[in-house]
């Protein structure tokens, strides 16, 4: 027992860090020197890499803990209701995703797209992509945070405030240094270790609960009824209604999985990256939630959210516990570096650039990246700080996905029917914001007692994005635009900066 | 009650997940593999020779 310490957990923060920063350097040393490729990094990283990746920025410790949550609440269901989220909106939305990076392989980041294909409606859409890319990426940094103090905390016993700030400043250091690529190659070295761990880990405990067979007489006789069932109402109601609509931006509205997407050395593989990490990623929770499976079967009664570490801490030796610290700790700090460099990428396309900069100048102008760097400093300094706070990470993740649920449609219609009716699309959006706000996360949160199963909530605002641009493409099409000239337009600006020397 | 699932097919699910985890692990390897011989193999000079300034 000895080695759970807050020391350990220091020394083992320490290492990690002094190895990313490393890496850091070491990724950047014969780089172009600007902020374009320190952000994005544009064709820079081997496909095998970005699919490891993805399956990283997918991860997250909700992936593990609340996919465990889901197995002890709801039984087996849980273990495809979870695993369905990822692929079902890769399915749905990738092609969308795929066709606008073969089309428009110069752009930089979801707002941006929005910009030149908003851009005779005037500046209102990008601003309000803008700022919904910015609290995303900045609050999922900070619930990140949150959930590495917590995790900090019951594993080494190190203080909630102290986990949090070491992990903050930690992720802002090597961003800061290596940018993109260190955020690729890190989440690469973090996966390495969670598959590996996870390969070896849950089958144990499994195992050591006396295999399938007696973890199925436990489900039989456990106080939640049906817990053997593969479909159940209550799974289908309050887990998969609810999650569904809410989750389909996971491949869309991402700042995190388009860099990625755009970080990929081949044009024309982003239906493969997509597909095959969506794929692959299937296993995380899946495996997850049979660990949930087996807390609901030998009768766990501690708090649910954390029945993974529960589970796994009772029933395997200590060090089995560090290990399922470090595949944690290697979800968190994978999603949490993606997004500081995500947010800086924004503030950069979609802020300074359009604003007040050009794009010569985060092409060529090597100075901006000392200003980026400190910029990013400062951000990750302040999503640390933030990080401290002691508050629920349902609370941040549900208002997070209900301000990021009502622009998807519209931008996958843009992105798909030359004729889309920007005006009527503009509406949706600046509906379905609110709409989402007051009929999805407000009941939810518990705020509002609403006369509504949640799963409706979560469908009205979609019902008002697909329903609004619809009709109003329908009844007043736009035949004047065409992506031609969207993609002239793209290449005027950019043409003379792109890497097209061979 | 079409849904209730049987000791056996619980087994094989269970038995399904495990495995489908192996295989996330065995490509994240495998790609390490990969990639280090990317970026060793050419230093130990495990590619062919190129013809000096025939690089076009």
């Amino acid at each position: 027992m000895s080695i759970l310490t807050p020391t350990s957990g220091f020394i083992l923060l320490g290492l990690f860090g002094i190895a990313a920063v490393v890496m850091a350097l070491s990724l950047t040393r014969n780089t172009d020197g600007n902020v374009e490729d320190l952000l994005v990094a544009r064709g820079s990283s081997p496909v095998p890499i970005i699919v490891v990746s993805l399956i990283a920025t997918w991860l997250w410790s909700t992936t593990l803990m609340g996919a465990a949550e889901g197995g002890v609440g709801f039984g087996v269901s849980a273990a495809w209701v979870y695993p369905f989220t990822v692929p079902f909106s890769v399915v749905i939305l990738g092609p969308v995703l795929s066709k606008i990076r073969r089309n428009f392989p110069e752009v930089s980041s979801f707002p941006e797209y929005i910009r030149y294909r908003f851009s005779s409606y005037g500046d209102s859409v990008h601003k309000l992509f803008t700022g919904i890319g910015i609290v995303q990426s900045f609050f999922w940094a900070v619930i990140q945070i949150i959930g590495a103090g917590f995790v900090l905390n019951v594993i080494f016993g190190i203080p909630n405030w102290q986990g949090s700030i070491l992990t903050g400043l930690i992720i802002t250091s090597y961003i800061t240094l290596g940018g993109l690529r260190a955020s690729i190659f890190t989440d690469f070295i973090q996966m390495l270790a969670i598959g590996v761990i996870l390969a070896v880990i849950v089958p144990w405990t499994v195992i050591a609960a006396g295999g399938p067979a007696t973890v199925y007489e436990g489900l039989a006789a456990a106080d939640l009824p049906s817990a053997h069932h593969l479909v159940t109402d209550t799974a289908i109601f309050g887990f998969l209604l609810v999650s569904f609509p809410g989750v389909i931006s996971y491949a869309l509205i991402n700042q995190n999985v388009w860099q990625r997407v755009i970080a990929s050395e081949e044009v024309g593989s982003e239906r493969y990256v997509l597909g095959m990490s969506g794929l692959l990623w299937v296993a995380i929770p899946a495996a997850a939630s049979l660990v949930g499976l087996v807390g609901l079967s030998i009768g766990y009664t501690g708090n649910p959210a954390t029945v993974m570490p529960g589970v796994i801490e009772a029933i395997l030796p200590a060090w089995g516990a560090v290990l399922f610290g470090i595949v944690v700790l290697g979800a968190i700090f994978s999603t949490a570096d993606s997004c500081l460099n995500s947010l800086s990428t924004i503030l950069i396309s979609d802020v300074y650039k359009p604003y007040f900069g050009s794009e010569e100048e985060i092409r060529t102008d090597s100075s901006l990246v000392f200003k980026t760097k400190i910029v990013m400093a400062i951000i990750g300094v302040i999503m640390s700080l933030m990080g401290t706070m002691q508050v629920s990470l349902l609370f941040f993740s549900l208002a997070v996905t209900a301000l990021i649920m009502p622009v998807t449609w519209p931008m996958a219609m843009s992105a798909l029917h030359p004729n889309f009716n920007l005006k009527w699309g503009a509406y949706a959006v600046f509906i379905g914001v609110p709409a989402s706000f007051v009929f999805a996360f407000l009941p939810v949160a518990g705020i509002w007692n609403a006369p509504f199963d949640p799963w409706m909530g979560y469908l009205i605002p979609n019902a008002i994005t697909i329903g609004l641009p619809i009709i109003g493409t329908m009844l007043y099409p736009d035949t004047e635009f065409n992506f031609g000239q969207m993609e002239s337009m793209i290449n005027a600006e950019t043409a003379q900066y792109a890497g097209g020397d061979d | 009650m079409v849904y209730e699932l049987s000791a056996t097919t619980f087994s094989v699910f269970a038995y399904v997940v495990l495995t489908w985890t192996a295989i996330m692990a065995l490509f994240i390897v495998g790609t390490t593999f990969w990639q280090m011989n990317q970026v060793f193999g050419k230093h130990r000079g495990g590619q062919p020779a190129q013809p000096v300034g025939g690089d076009d």
